[in-house]
């Protein structure tokens, strides 16, 4: 029992120290892609290079001690010294940086610590019921798929028992039907705050990879904290470029138009989708807008406001607009959009200049606690 | 005479003409129409080896109403470009080609980065008539897009209104 207790005292400890170097270096996996490789929907695995585990080596010591087996007196035991010259290059792989698996509410915890975010306080009047079957009952009819073997078995030991058929020299227990049990369900409620994200992105002919990749990146952090705070999470993806449409996850991160740039036509969208499936009343919206912000045109621009203040702001829990640099620099959309709605306390502007911005830039988005 | 040559004497011209020194520093404009093609200039200076040109726009006539064939054009048109306009030290490329908007957008590429600014060229193809040439500089510090001035040299800016001109045809 005590060698239990110490064994999951170290994993404790083996945990907080993990723990640690992730918060050590989080901008660094935050601004780096590749240090994350996602692994399955709820694992993530996070290299560790710093992290040494003990373990045992073999070293050269035994110089003595009492051999068997072929060989003359006098013979040395164990390796001898090895000759010096040149040797062939090795065809094995070096040895890896080791990976650390996480789950997703780990990661998410180490970030809202890191960053010191805020719980999200849900909105919305209704709560969301949820229902969920359990096998909690006994039931004495059944598909014999759902057999309670213990069960069944008790209840043939105490009839027999009770019957005197039981003989403790001879112990042999034959259930009858009657004594056969089964597992239930019940369907279970329980009320559960329902959120979606809508991340829209310019996918124009000034957004190239490298601006996806922020994207990319940004987007990852903030679905792992917002799955945290949330238990059912909606993602939905548009793209636009003069039109919008919505695509699935993959063809959001991968596809490449060279279209002109109309962002009015993914905020239409965006809204269309809220007014259709998402009742603000029942669900916790966040939108997520990111382009380099080479609009068409200033009218366009005016749109996007409009639309901005008099639709989408209304309904959402948080409508983020990050900007970033596409090869050129930046266009003046962010400055538009703070000089006519920055007073919004759900409208949340960020500027992305780069990967090491990605960092700030979440705090920007989830610090409000929204 | 070429479009080109024609433009610069008219430039020289109109410089002449604003001798005053409050004038000397403006922007001053020129154009000409030869056939169906219609040049026009904004320039700030010009001398015997060079121009400070703000930007060349040509256009044509008659619009083009067919829409598939307006950006089958803006297509070949953004492909001369490239093919063609290769003296200015910054090759361009096809940045956004918006067939809704029927407009294409090329730009040098990569950008001259100096500072804390990046400087390029920008070429706009709309509805396969009309050609604006324009030199930008983005600013890290104020985030924003400026237009700015080129120079060329007179064989250069000749050289260019007569592609830009050869690209409409």
């Amino acid at each position: 029992m005590s060698m239990i207790l110490n064994m999951e005292n170290d994993y404790q400890r083996f945990q907080k120290i993990i723990k640690g170097k992730i918060k050590e270096n989080l901008r660094k996996y935050i601004s780096n892609g590749e240090m994350i490789g996602r692994k399955g929907k709820d694992l993530v695995s996070i290299p560790l290079p710093q992290v040494d585990i003990p373990k045992f080596r073999f070293g050269n010591n035994g110089q003595g001690g009492v051999g068997q087996g072929e060989g003359e007196p006098g013979t040395p035991l164990g390796p001898g010294e090895g000759e010096e010259g040149a040797g062939q290059a090795g065809n094995e792989p070096g040895q890896h940086i080791r990976e650390v698996e996480l789950t997703l509410e780990e990661l998410a915890e180490i970030l809202g610590e890191e960053l010191e975010l805020p719980n999200i306080e849900p909105k919305g009047k209704k709560e969301i019921v949820a229902t969920k079957d359990r096998y909690s009952g006994i039931s004495r009819v059944g598909p014999e798929s759902l057999r309670h073997f213990k069960r069944t078995f008790r209840e043939a030991l105490k009839r027999q028992v009770i019957s005197g058929q039981f003989d403790i020299d001879k112990p042999k227990i034959v259930p009858i039907r009657d004594d056969f049990r089964y597992r239930s369900w019940k369907t279970i409620t329980h009320p559960e705050s329902n959120a979606v994200i809508i991340y829209m992105m310019d996918v124009s002919g000034s957004m190239w990879d490298e601006q996806k990749e922020i994207v990319r990146l940004e987007t990852f952090w903030i679905d792992t904290w917002l799955r945290y705070q949330y238990k059912g999470l909606v993602t939905r993806y548009i793209i636009h470029d003069a039109q919008a449409q919505e695509v699935d996850r993959e063809t959001f991160f991968t596809v490449r138009e060279n279209g002109g740039t109309v962002i009015s036509s993914a905020y239409e969208l965006c809204n269309q989708i809220i007014e259709s499936d998402y009742s603000p009343e029942e669900w916790n919206i966040y939108a997520f807008h990111f382009s380099d912000g080479d609009n068409w045109s200033r009218e366009d621009n005016k749109h996007c406001a409009e639309l901005l203040q008099s639709e989408i702001l209304p309904k959402v829990n948080l409508f983020g607009y990050g900007q970033v640099d596409s090869t050129y620099g930046s266009g003046e959309f962010i400055d538009f959009l703070d000089e006519h709605l920055g007073d919004q306390e759900n409208l949340i502007l960020s500027y992305i200049p780069d990967k090491d911005a990605i960092y700030d830039s979440i705090k920007d988005f989830l610090g409000k606690g929204k | 005479m070429s479009a080109g040559k024609i433009l610069l004497e008219k430039m020289q011209q109109e410089k002449s003409r604003l001798v005053e020194a409050t004038q000397k520093d403006k922007f001053k404009f020129v154009q000409h129409q030869e056939d169906d093609l219609n040049f026009q200039v904004k320039f700030k200076d010009v001398d015997r080896y060079g121009i400070v040109l703000d930007y060349i726009a040509v256009s044509r006539g008659e619009p083009i109403l067919d829409v598939d064939e307006i950006n089958r054009r803006l297509s070949q048109q953004a492909e001369k470009v490239q093919k063609q306009i290769t003296y200015l030290l910054e090759d361009f490329r096809l940045i956004e080609l918006d067939r809704m908007n029927k407009r294409a957008q090329l730009r040098s590429y990569p950008p001259y980065e100096k500072e804390n600014s990046k400087f390029f060229y920008e070429i706009v193809l709309d509805e396969g008539t009309r050609i604006h040439f324009q030199r930008y500089q983005y600013s890290r510090e104020h985030k924003r897009y400026e237009k700015i001035t080129s120079q060329l040299t007179l064989e250069i800016f000749e050289r260019l209104v007569d592609d830009l001109a050869s690209i409409l045809k």
